[in-house]
């Protein structure tokens, strides 16, 4: 089957980035069951190998910091070859940065701009090749409700996520003739370990004033996944180029 | 780069069901409540569901509601003309009241897109537009989740609005504030009746059915929207797909969301 479109879901091979904890590990293990063989990115190498015990012939795990740019790009490929051209790729790595005006810094801001959305630009760039993925790939970057709407301290990382929202619009309309398809995920706030980091640094009431942010309670990293997976699908062949926003509400009000 | 050939068309009818589908709860006893089901997209979404739900089907002509009976002889039809909006709630009492039923999900897909420039657009026309696009999915949704008539039955609303809402286009000024005015609605009853009760609102792009067929078929717009949709027009079953996620419990975390299905139209600013 030539035809990512012809083929069964099952059959697939997905790569994911950010894939060892939270929404992406969520999204790897769902992906997984369905049958898919998956290129797994992260820089912790431990939690990927975790993901993959069972399935390891299923599996290509890359361990890559995007906070450095090099060496990505061969191992991808090699990645591919070894389990097949891309019929979805997922971009979940990111890192949050909360930081006032007054001390951020241009070397951070550029840590996290590489990290959430120059990355994004790398993984295109090389997995939109032909040779490299199936007609009519789907591609998911996870933006933020904070790529929507503003929040003090979060400049940052909200100017990262709203680039990604951007850039998945823009690739929307020039590759939409080779039927690529690219759409944002942007989640609220949901319990996964970058949030539990978050909260410990936070102090005592911070978990519980984000829940009251959003109407449905904070999320679960499958209710991300779960939307993830629907883009991915063929029954979202007609969305390119939109934001789905997986909030609970947060947006709404 | 028109790929909508018959192979694919062909495809599409024996596609295998995604993985995810499997997890999706179709076997609920409450019933899912289908406004504008006799044509377009909500006779789509009908056929989408059924049989797996239990459905009331909306409409106003007898020809095609005799039709409906037919094609779905276990749904319930509720004959009502949202036009006739003072009658609305009263007819909506009986509906519930008389058969004893219960309305799990809401699915307002009725609606009027008549082509007026404004100095043809009438007061009544607009009102009518009005009324039957956006005054009414208010009444439903009001009715709906009245513990009196309808308990606590009441889990989640989907609007089909418009990749027009928000934006404008010549002619369309009563369709158009109708669904701005549709998706408004949804965020402020999103908010209102969370956490029981999720709203959302699909946005689609051009899609050929009965109503937008007039507009499609001049030269003109057809050029145009060739020209505009990255992806090429839409399919009945492109909305469908997405009603079914937002009605499943893999959606459980989205509320107050406007779902833009438009092959890429509302990204195109270059046409």
């Amino acid at each position: 089957m030539a035809d990512s479109e012809y083929a069964p879901f099952a059959a697939r091979v997905s790569l994911i980035t950010g894939a060892a904890t939270g929404i992406g590990r969520q999204l790897a293990l769902e992906l997984l069951a369905s049958g898919q063989s998956l290129v797994l990115v992260d820089k912790d190498l431990v939690g990927l190998q975790s993901l993959a015990s069972s399935l390891p012939e299923r599996c290509s795990l890359i361990q890559h910091d995007f906070a450095l740019d090099t060496g990505l790009e061969d191992r991808v490929s090699d990645a591919i070859e070894k389990l097949g051209r891309l019929s979805g790729l997922v971009h979940v790595a990111g890192v949050s940065h909360i930081s006032p005006l007054k001390a951020l810094t241009r070397l951070d801001l550029e840590r996290v701009m590489a990290i959430n959305a120059f990355s994004a630009f790398d993984l295109v760039k090389h997995c939109c090749k032909p040779k490299y993925h199936l007609s009519g790939m789907s591609v998911v970057f996870v933006s933020s409700v904070y790529s929507l709407v503003g929040s003090a301290a979060n400049s940052a990382y909200a100017m990262s996520k709203a680039a990604l929202n951007s850039f998945a619009r823009s690739l929307a309309i020039e590759l939409a003739p080779r039927r690529l398809r690219f759409n944002c995920v942007a989640p609220g706030f949901v319990r996964t370990e970058m949030l539990e980091n978050l909260a410990q640094r936070m102090g005592p009431n911070y978990l519980a004033e984000l829940e009251h942010l959003h109407p449905l309670g904070l999320g679960q990293a499958e209710d991300v996944s779960n939307a993830i997976q629907f883009l991915l699908s063929d029954r979202a062949r007609w969305i390119t180029g939109t934001v789905l926003s997986v909030d609970g509400g947060f947006t709404a009000q | 780069m028109d790929y909508r050939n018959g192979a694919f068309c062909g495809w599409r009818l024996h596609r295998p069901v995604d993985h995810l589908s499997m997890t999706v709860t179709y076997h609920s006893p409450a019933y899912t409540l289908i406004t504008g089901a006799t044509s377009g997209i909500g006779l789509g979404i009908a056929k989408h569901l059924y049989p797996q739900r239990r459905l009331i089907l909306h409409g106003r002509q007898a020809d095609k509601l005799n039709k409906l009976r037919a094609s779905f002889p276990e749904a319930v039809i509720w004959d009502c003309d949202l036009a006739q909006i003072e009658q609305l709630e009263a007819s909506l009492e009986i509906l519930l009241k008389g058969q004893g039923l219960s309305v799990q999900a809401l699915v307002h897909a009725a609606g009027q897109a008549p082509v007026a420039p404004i100095k043809s657009l009438t007061l009544n026309k607009w009102l009518e537009v009005l009324h039957v696009n956006l005054s009414s999915a208010l009444l439903i949704s009001k009715g709906l989740s009245s513990v009196r008539l309808n308990a606590k039955a009441l889990e989640s609303i989907i609007f089909i609005s418009s990749n027009l809402s928000g934006f404008g286009a010549r002619g369309m000024s009563a369709y158009g504030a109708s669904k701005a005015g549709l998706d408004g609605l949804m965020k402020s009853l999103a908010i209102e009746l969370a956490p029981r009760v999720r709203v959302n609102s699909i946005l689609p792009g051009a899609i050929k059915t009965p109503m937008t067929e007039a507009i499609l078929a001049e030269p003109e717009v057809a050029e145009r929207l060739r020209q505009s949709y990255p992806l090429g027009l839409g399919y009945v079953e492109d909305i469908a797909q997405a009603v079914a996620f937002l009605l499943s419990e893999a959606s459980r975390w989205m509320t107050g969301q406007q779902m833009t299905i438009d092959g890429g139209r509302n990204s195109n600013l270059s046409a």
